[in-house]
């Protein structure tokens, strides 16, 4: 647990002065101030628009960090040689691969913290009120989504490069949020094949629809703590599963 | 046995070190001296044969405890000062705190590194680099010091000191597996060779036997590489 702990701690001190991540967070930070403005001139739509589009800024800065910064995570330690250094020392691929998740974990969060503050400032200039329970949830969510993207990029990175990491990466995000229309598509057409075919996608790819809470956090409806609790464990267990894919492939690799 | 399905890089290769002594492997380029320091320390794995160190396999994580290994040009994070990067394989080998302070304090110094321990490793010269490749791989006391090309980019001053540096480790007794071409180097810190020649050991043994009288490492490694031709 100690290594797990000092690799994220250095993964989180390295990722933190990364110039990337910088300028992703002012744009994040330019976002949010710019969503604020354009809700004062949104006539009765302000609270609305500030609350839908100040969430997607949440996930698209966060999902941003992950691919740009989480890609070249392990290709800068395999390609750049320190894994030189450190693999002939007295830690596990797994305790690496973990340790490197919660590292960007950590980075990830703080900068999702940093956006919300923003974008709670502005819902309470906006509506003179704190945002209801369900908008937090959403944030939380939106975070959940984002750290299996993260999962994503380092088992990528693992046996790829940046560019194809952040490829796959993202190819996954936009199959994550069309699982409703491929299987609409499907049983449209009525294919067994095809219809049995998107319900592999399902198990294989992350639904990463089961994370947005958006529509819910909009209008203000509450989600049953069961629909939340089985989001939760379905983020846990598909990190799990891609965490292990990672270590698996990375034990391959020769230096 | 290390081999590919074009190239044998490494072929029935068989050595031991003794406990104390220090060992330099030497060869033309492309010989496989670094593929065969990366089997010892568990960077690749060979297609056959068995690797032992303290009558244990190489990859275990008890091995890597006693382990110092430096790679050739070693790399760091960039972002990270030579003081922070050195807490961090301090804490990979659960070292107490106090102890590591002191530890690194007296490294730095050694390596000649205290006066840039605060600065981040990305503005380091090659030469500064290759010593902190080296202090790192002293952060744990390791009984055996695994080092490639360790002496390479540094000017002649830093060559003496780190040079200098290891005759105190051997006389303090840890065992030293010297990866290197500049065989000048390896004539004044080791105790026996093993020069390597298209992935195998062609020589063997203590540096006064094996050179005869009124020739040096150079000349011997030559005419030996030039009979083999």
């Amino acid at each position: 647990m100690n290594t797990i702990i000092t690799i994220a701690r250095n993964t989180f001190k390295e990722t933190i002065r990364d110039r990337i991540l910088y300028s992703v967070t002012f744009l994040g930070i330019l976002y949010m101030i710019f969503i604020f403005f354009l809700s004062t001139i949104s006539l009765d739509q302000g609270p609305r628009v500030v609350t839908d589009f100040g969430l997607v800024g949440i996930l698209f800065f966060g999902i941003a960090i992950s691919i740009f910064i989480g890609a070249n995570l392990l290709y800068k330690e395999i390609i750049g040689g320190t894994a030189l250094i450190l693999f002939p020392k007295p830690i596990s691929k797994m305790q690496y691969i973990i340790g490197k998740f919660f590292g960007l974990t950590c980075t990830i969060i703080l900068v999702s913290l940093i956006l919300t503050i923003i974008f709670i400032a502005g819902f309470w200039l906006q509506n003179h009120k704190w945002p209801q329970i369900i908008v937090y949830e959403t944030i939380v969510f939106s975070i959940l989504e984002i750290l299996i993207i993260v999962a994503l990029t380092i088992l990528f990175g693992s046996f790829s490069n940046p560019i194809s990491s952040s490829l796959y990466s993202l190819a996954l995000f936009l199959v994550g949020h069309s699982y409703s229309l491929i299987v609409r598509t499907a049983t449209m057409g009525g294919n067994k094949f095809v219809i049995g075919l998107s319900k592999v996608i399902y198990y294989i790819f992350p639904n990463l629809e089961k994370f947005n809470l958006r529509i819910y956090a909009v209008h203000d409806i509450a989600v049953s703590s069961g629909e939340l609790l089985s989001g939760f464990i379905y983020a846990v267990i598909y990190i799990t599963f891609l965490l292990f894919v990672a270590t698996v492939a990375l034990k391959k690799r020769e230096f | 046995m290390r081999a590919d399905k074009l190239l044998r890089v490494v072929d029935n290769l068989s050595f031991t070190l003794k406990k104390g002594e220090a060992y330099g492997l030497i060869g033309p380029n492309g010989a496989g001296k670094t593929t065969t320091v990366k089997m010892i320390v568990g960077l690749t794995s060979p297609d056959s044969g068995t690797i032992s160190i303290f009558n244990q396999s190489n990859t275990s994580l008890e091995v890597r405890q006693r382990i110092g290994f430096m790679p050739e040009n070693p790399a760091f994070y960039a972002y990270l000062s030579a003081q922070e990067f050195l807490w961090f394989v301090a804490r990979l080998f659960h070292i107490e705190k106090h102890e590591a302070k002191a530890r690194i304090s007296k490294i730095l110094k050694s390596v000649g590194l205290d006066q840039a321990a605060d600065r981040a490793i990305r503005g380091y010269s090659k030469g500064m680099k290759q010593r902190l490749g080296l202090a790192q791989a002293l952060v744990n006391q390791p009984d055996i010091l695994i080092l490639d090309e360790p002496l390479d980019g540094l000017d002649p001053l830093g060559r003496s000191d780190i040079k200098d540096y290891l005759l105190e480790m051997k006389k303090s007794g840890t065992t030293i597996l010297l990866s290197s071409h500049i065989l000048s180097d390896v004539e004044e810190i080791c105790d026996r060779i093993g020069i390597i020649h298209r992935g195998t050991l062609i020589e063997e043994g203590a540096i006064d036997v094996v050179i005869p009288k009124g020739m040096n490492l150079e000349e011997y490694f030559v005419k030996t590489i030039k009979s083999r031709k």
